[in-house]
């Protein structure tokens, strides 16, 4: 039923694709692939966004002293004074390059984009089961966007509690001096949950109901398995983060003491809620980004994805343990000891399914016949920097080591493992891969893996040290960290980690450069040019609007490569007839 | 085209053989109770009885929207149950909020 209904749609869309204006194609379009490019390009630039307010920070951590920061002048006054980054101005930094990172480059950037792109392709449908809600979706981060960018330039500056936004601290303007600018963000975060939630029931949807015949639940592509569950996280997730956050806006503006413990609040309510919603949060970073990992090291290793069951009860399991563990964010809350137990157990436990991901990634490329192209270097790279964020995870899990380093540089590199040399590395990687389906071009080569190789050695000597400086004792959000006894001789770290910190900014504009020259210059890139089994390589790239000219049936599992009933090549379409190859090659 | 698109996938969700429910009446139901809602703080009553109404009305709000507005009074009893699925989530969430005050 729901095939006949996706089959009588997409022959309307496909009949009626002539007639639409610019405006309804480019701009409000309901084409997914449209809607994820246009994610596509609004998250890279809050990428840079977010990447340049991390300069700004890294060279305050570095010369604290030193004043003269280079182009210091085309900064207002109340953000950089005679060439001084303002301590008011710091906390927004830090505040908004977490905000920043986490919630309009990375998060839109993982599902925004690729569940857009991927999921009707991968299912072999005409579209999104709800395509207006899907436009609402994208154009509901626009108002995000710009009320995260007016924030910086109302009285009293942007945002300055954390990107965790603990009250009291939150909730109360005269404690930091930032008004107006949070409670600007905070209504940014309502709109960017919005977009989720609509995004999310689209995303469920589409998957439940749409998918092309033969495709089983068990033939779909990890990418799909791991955007489904991510989907379901925010579902479940994002409207506990949108319902405290207007209890806050609330705190602010008309004078509730939800978290203000002198109306009888709690601020302990805030972190409960805050975590409750952030620790699936993580999970919604990183799952997408194995699910992408999975496919190219399949792709790029020519052999099926070792124990495809297994890694798809792997996402389901982390996704159900991502519920229970939220306490561990707040050991030094002072809980009641029984739940700081329950907590560190139900932590340790994740550490299971994500080994069974790592080791299954390296069965995966074991023997392959690898192919070492920019996604391939990229997916490698993230599975290794992945496994050092995990471990570190583990120490963190544990209540006596995390009341130690809680709050320290340790947290901050343990963060950027996973955030940035997991879920950013695998995006990279997804970017390279399926670049040539978005735009009908490959990307360059060569400038792919300098990026690769400048990104991987700039990545690790900035974060690799963190933990050092973490241990020494030094705070996350430190202005000035030259007056602290425990943190003398520590300086020379930070003014490397900073240096290295800018050549990665600097890496990434190749990255934007191969990305922009690409799209005009780069080779042009036939329907597969990787070889790959999944369905969206067996349309034309860029695929039309509408996809398929008539609705795919799949017969095979999503990783059939090096299939040895298949004697001419060594891949076999999910949607290629098993008796047009062999009898054998069908039984799957 | 996305005319058509969407359409279709509205006019799929009109072939249930019910008719719409009353929107703005169930706006209107919440409106109220949601001035009951304030009105009862300002009572002259014990506060655990105020605690307890309002507890009752919130979830009866909540079954409104979930009913109506969720559209789960016109659905399957499968659709109802994925429904009811995260309020495991929901319990752990307060239990162990709960943990923290006793």
């Amino acid at each position: 039923m729901a095939t006949i209904v996706a089959e009588a749609t997409g022959q309307a869309i496909l009949h009626e694709e002539h007639e639409q204006s610019f405006l309804r194609k480019y701009i409000f379009s309901t084409d997914h692939k449209v809607i994820a490019i246009q994610f596509l390009i609004y998250t890279l630039f809050f990428l840079m966004i977010g990447g340049l307010l991390a300069m700004l920070m890294r060279y305050q951590i570095a010369w604290p002293a030193r004043g003269e920061l280079p182009l210091g002048g085309i900064f207002p006054e109340s953000m950089v004074a005679s060439g001084y980054i303002l301590p008011e101005f710091y906390n927004a930094l830090v505040t908004m390059h977490g905000s920043v990172m986490v919630f309009l480059a990375i998060m839109p950037m993982l599902v925004g984009v690729w569940a857009n792109y991927l999921i009707p392709l991968q299912l072999g449908t005409h579209d999104m089961a709800f395509p207006r809600l899907n436009m609402l979706s994208f154009w509901a981060m626009v108002p995000a966007g710009i009320l995260t960018l007016a924030s910086f330039f109302v009285v009293g500056g942007a945002a300055g509690a954390g990107w965790t936004l603990y009250a009291p601290l939150s909730a109360r303007p005269d404690l930091t001096g930032v008004g107006l600018g949070q409670i600007l963000w905070l209504v940014a975060l309502v709109f960017i949950g919005l977009s989720s939630i609509l995004g999310s029931v689209n995303y469920i949807t589409t998957t439940i109901n749409m998918r092309a015949p033969g495709m089983t639940w068990m033939r779909m592509p990890l990418t799909i398995w791991s955007l489904f569950i991510t989907a379901i996280l925010a579902l479940l997730a994002m409207p506990v983060l949108s319902a405290a956050g207007i209890m806050l806006i609330f705190d602010q503006t008309i004078g509730t003491s939800f978290f203000l413990p002198e109306g009888g609040g709690q601020p302990l309510l805030w972190q409960h809620l805050f975590w409750f919603f952030g620790h699936p949060e993580v999970y919604i970073l990183i799952l997408p980004a194995m699910g992408f990992t999975s496919e190219i090291l399949s792709v790029g290793s020519r052999k099926p994805v070792f124990g495809y069951k297994a890694m798809v009860l792997a996402l389901v399991s982390i996704a159900f343990l991502g519920f229970i563990v939220w306490g561990h964010h707040m050991f030094q809350s002072g809980m009641n000891p029984m739940l700081g137990l329950t907590f560190t157990v139900s932590t340790l436990f994740i550490a299971v399914p994500s080994a069974i991901k790592t080791f299954n990634w390296m069965g995966t490329m074991w023997r392959g016949n690898l192919q070492l192209h920019s996604a391939m270097l990229f997916a490698i790279g993230f599975v290794a920097m992945f496994a050092i964020g995990g471990l570190s995870g583990v120490f963190m899990a544990s209540t006596p080591v995390d009341i130690y380093i809680h709050d320290t540089y340790f947290i901050v590199a343990h963060i950027h493992y996973v955030l940035f040399g997991g879920s950013l590395f695998a995006l990279f990687g997804a970017i390279y891969f399926w670049y040539p389906k978005m735009f009908g071009r490959m990307m360059n080569e060569t400038m792919g893996k300098i990026h690769f190789w400048l990104t991987f050695v700039f990545f690790n000597l900035v974060f690799f040290p963190m933990h050092g400086v973490g241990m020494v004792g030094m705070m996350r959000r430190i202005y000035d960290s030259t007056g602290y006894a425990h943190l003398q001789g520590i300086e020379d770290t930070n003014a490397i980690i900073t240096w290295a910190a800018f050549g990665l900014f600097a890496s990434g504009f190749l990255f934007a450069f191969n990305f922009f020259w690409s799209l005009k210059k780069g080779r042009k890139a036939g329907a597969n040019p990787w070889n790959a089994t999944t369905l969206e390589w067996q349309t034309p790239s860029p695929p039309k609007h509408g996809n398929w000219e008539e609705v795919p049936v799949v017969y095979h599992g999503p990783h059939e490569y090096s299939h040895p009933d298949v004697e001419d090549k060594d891949w076999l379409a999910q949607n290629e007839r098993p008796d047009v190859v062999s009898p054998a090659a069908g039984s799957h | 085209m996305s005319e058509a698109a969407g359409g279709h996938a509205a006019g799929g969700a009109d072939d249930h053989g019910h008719e719409h429910p009353k929107y703005m009446l169930i706006w209107l139901y919440l409106a109220i109770l949601t001035a009951l809602e304030v009105g009862v703080v300002y009572l002259d009553i014990a506060q655990w009885l105020i605690i307890t109404s309002l507890l009752i009305m919130a979830g009866w709000k909540a079954l409104l929207v979930a009913l109506y507005y969720m559209h789960l009074k016109f659905e399957p009893n499968r659709l109802r149950l994925v429904a009811l699925a995260p309020l495991p989530a929901v319990a752990i969430m307060i239990i162990a909020i709960m943990m923290e005050y006793v």
